[in-house]
C-alpha cells in the first residue's frame, strides 16, 4: 500500500505528484467501487422496466417512415398485412406522417387492390461492421409466419440484442439504429380478446384495430396512457407495475379511451365506467390521441394555430386563444407563448385579451414552442372598426347569409317577402 | 472515529458500492433515460392461425378542425376555403356545386368568416376521396361535411 493511502491527513489531489498518486489511487478505488455497485445493480435489476407517459421521451420519427413486414408475411398473411396498412391510415389522417415502402411507394398504394404487396416485404439484410443491417424503419413481425416470434430467445439477426417477449411490442423511435441488426423491431399479435364481459374473455376472431394502433403508437413515440399518475377514472389496476408510475410528459389530459391505454379485466377495475376505447377495441384514435400525434408530427409549415375573431369594434375585447390548448394541449406540450400587437408583447399566455381605443388595422404575431423545441408562428391583421362601420359591415354579411339561406329553401316554405 | 485507516477505507468503498447500486436503481426509474420495448398486455393465449376475412375499412375518421380562412372561392363546379393551418397536408376544404343549396350555405359561412374575421370549425373525413371529381385535389383538399362559425 502506498504512503498516500496510509496517510490520515487529506492529501491534495495532484495527478502526477507522489502525494497526489496516493489520493488518486484512493479516488480510483472509490470510483471502481461505485462502478462495481452500478454494474451489480444492472445485473441484479435486469433491463429497465418499460416506461410510460403519453410522450415516451424517446424521440419521434421523420415524416416519411419506411415500413415493411418481416419474413414471408406478405405471402403467408397478405390479408392481415393489408388490414394493418389500412389501419395505419388513421395516423396519416391525424398527423404529418407517411408510411412508405422501402422503395418509397406509399404503403397504402402497395396494399391496395392491384398494388404490389411484395413491396411491403422486408428486404434481406446486409452486413455492416460484422452485424446484420435490416432496412426499413418499422419492421413488423406477425404471428404465424416463418419469423420466430415466441419467447424465449432473441430476435434473429447477427448482433441483435432484442429479446422475444410478450405478445406484442415495439421499439421506440430513438432505438432505430441500435436495433438495426434485428430482423424486426415491432411484433404485432392478432389480439382479439374481448375482455369487457370479464374473465376468461371471448376471442372475437378479428384482431382489434386499436391493438395495431397501440403498437404503432409506441413506434411513433407514444407511451402507455394507463401509467399516468393523474389517472382519475379507476380504469387502471392498482396492482399493475405501471400504476401511476409516470408524472411527466403529458401532452394532453388523461384519456381512459386512448389507444395507448390497456384494457383491464372488469373485476380489476370495478369503479371504471364508460370506457369505450383502450388497446382492445375498434374505436380508433381518440381526439386526444389525434391531438398528441398532431403535436408530435406537425405540418411542414409550422403555423401557430389560434381561434377567435380578428375583426372587432372599438372598445370590444379582442380575444384570441391557441387552438391547441383549447383542444387540450398541456403546458408541457406547448410553451413560450407570445402575442405581439404592432411589435409590442401583449401576452405571454395561450390567450390574447386586449382592447383598442381607436379604429384601425393592427399586426398581430402569435408564436409558441412545442416540447421538442420546434417553433410555430402566425402573423395576421386585426381590424378594429368604429361601431358604425362594424355594424354596417356585419349587417351586410348577415344579410348575405340570410339571402343565401332563404334562396335555397323550397318554394313551398312560406317566408315573408321581405325575407325572401 | 474509526479504529484503523483500513476499516475506514473499507467503509468508504462499501458506501461507494451502495451508491453505485442506488444509481443503477435510479437510472432504471428515471423516465428520461434510454428505454426499451414495451409489451402489450394483457397478453392473450396464442391463437389459432388467422383465417378471418380482412377488415380493410377503417372506421369513420371524420374530425373537426379549426380553420383561419385566407381565401374563399367559387368555381363552376365547387366552392372552397383555404386555411392558414393545414392538417396532414390538407388546407383546402371544398364542396361540389352539384348540390347548389348546400354549396350556397357553406359559401355564405365561409365568406362571412373571412370578412368578419372569424375562425371556422370544419368537419371533414380525411379518408373521403370524392374530391378530385370536382377539382378538390387529394393531396391538399377534402370535401366539407359541416362548417361552424366560431
Amino acid at each position: 500500500m502506498n504512503s498516500a493511502v496510509k496517510s490520515r491527513s487529506p492529501v491534495p489531489l495532484k495527478f502526477g505528484g507522489s502525494g497526489g498518486r496516493g489520493a488518486a489511487s484512493k479516488l480510483l478505488l472509490v470510483w471502481l467501487a461505485l462502478l462495481a455497485g452500478w454494474l451489480a445493480g444492472q445485473v441484479a435489476l435486469g433491463p429497465p422496466a418499460a416506461r410510460a407517459a403519453l410522450y415516451w421521451f424517446h424521440g419521434v420519427r421523420s415524416k416519411n417512415v419506411t415500413l415493411c413486414f418481416a419474413g414471408n408475411a406478405v405471402t403467408a398473411r397478405p390479408e392481415r398485412v393489408r388490414e394493418i396498412v389500412g389501419h395505419l391510415q388513421q395516423f396519416q389522417y391525424a398527423a404529418n406522417v407517411r408510411f412508405v415502402t422501402v422503395d418509397g411507394t406509399p404503403a397504402q398504394d402497395a396494399a391496395a387492390a392491384g398494388g404490389n404487396l411484395q413491396k411491403l416485404a422486408c428486404p434481406a439484410p446486409t452486413t455492416v461492421n460484422g452485424k446484420s443491417y435490416y432496412d426499413g424503419d418499422i419492421r413488423v413481425a406477425l404471428w404465424n409466419t416463418d419469423v420466430p416470434v415466441d419467447p424465449p430467445g432473441m430476435v434473429p439477426g447477427t448482433g441483435c440484442t432484442q429479446e422475444r417477449v410478450g405478445s406484442s411490442w415495439s421499439n421506440p423511435p430513438d432505438e432505430l439504429d441500435a436495433k438495426r441488426p434485428c430482423q424486426y423491431n415491432l411484433k404485432l399479435g392478432d389480439d382479439d380478446l374481448d375482455m369487457t364481459g370479464g374473465q376468461p374473455g371471448v376471442h372475437t376472431g378479428t384482431p382489434w384495430l386499436n391493438h395495431t394502433l397501440h403498437e404503432f403508437g409506441h413506434a411513433l413515440g407514444l407511451a402507455h396512457e394507463h401509467a399516468r399518475a393523474d389517472e382519475n377514472a379507476g380504469c387502471v389496476n392498482t396492482g399493475h407495475s405501471e400504476y401511476h408510475a409516470v408524472s411527466t410528459g403529458y401532452i394532453t389530459p388523461y384519456d381512459k379511451n386512448s389507444v395507448m391505454h390497456y384494457r383491464f379485466w372488469p373485476n380489476e377495475v370495478p369503479s371504471c365506467s364508460g370506457q369505450t376505447g383502450t388497446n382492445y377495441s375498434n374505436d380508433g384514435l381518440t381526439a386526444y390521441d389525434r391531438l398528441a400525434l398532431h403535436l408530435m408530427y406537425p405540418e411542414d409549415v409550422r403555423v401557430a394555430e389560434f381561434t377567435g375573431k380578428t375583426v372587432v369594434k372599438v372598445g370590444e375585447a379582442l380575444v384570441l386563444r391557441s387552438t391547441l390548448t383549447q383542444q387540450g394541449a398541456t403546458a408541457f406540450a406547448l410553451t413560450n407563448f407570445q402575442w405581439k400587437v404592432d411589435g409590442v408583447v401583449k401576452s405571454t399566455g395561450d390567450t390574447l385579451n386586449t382592447t383598442f381605443a381607436g379604429a384601425g388595422n393592427h399586426t398581430v404575431q402569435f408564436t409558441y414552442r412545442d416540447f421538442l423545441d420546434r417553433d410555430y408562428s402566425s402573423t395576421f391583421t386585426v381590424r378594429v372598426l368604429s361601431v358604425a362601420d362594424f355594424n354596417e359591415q356585419m349587417a351586410a354579411v348577415e344579410e348575405a347569409q340570410l339571402l343565401m339561406m332563404t334562396s335555397s329553401l323550397p318554394t313551398y316554405v312560406y317566408l315573408p317577402t321581405v325575407v325572401r | 472515529m474509526f479504529r484503523s485507516r483500513s476499516l475506514r477505507m473499507v467503509i468508504v468503498l462499501g458506501m461507494a458500492f451502495l451508491l453505485g447500486l442506488a444509481a443503477a436503481w435510479l437510472g432504471q426509474t428515471d423516465h428520461v433515460v434510454a428505454g426499451t420495448s414495451q409489451t402489450s398486455a394483457p397478453a392473450p393465449a396464442a391463437q389459432a392461425p388467422d383465417n378471418n376475412p380482412a377488415d380493410l375499412a377503417a372506421p369513420d375518421a371524420a374530425t373537426w378542425v379549426t380553420c383561419t380562412p385566407n381565401n374563399v372561392a367559387a368555381f363552376s363546379n365547387r366552392i372552397h376555403v383555404r386555411c392558414n393551418e393545414s392538417y396532414s397536408g390538407i388546407r383546402y376544404f371544398a364542396y361540389p356545386t352539384t348540390n347548389a343549396a348546400a354549396a350556397a350555405r357553406y359559401l355564405s359561412l365561409l365568406a362571412s368568416a373571412q370578412v368578419a374575421g372569424h375562425t371556422l370549425s370544419i368537419l371533414y373525413d380525411p379518408a373521403d376521396s370524392s374530391g378530385p371529381a370536382y377539382g378538390c385535389a387529394a393531396s391538399d383538399c377534402r370535401p366539407i361535411q359541416a362548417v361552424a362559425l366560431n
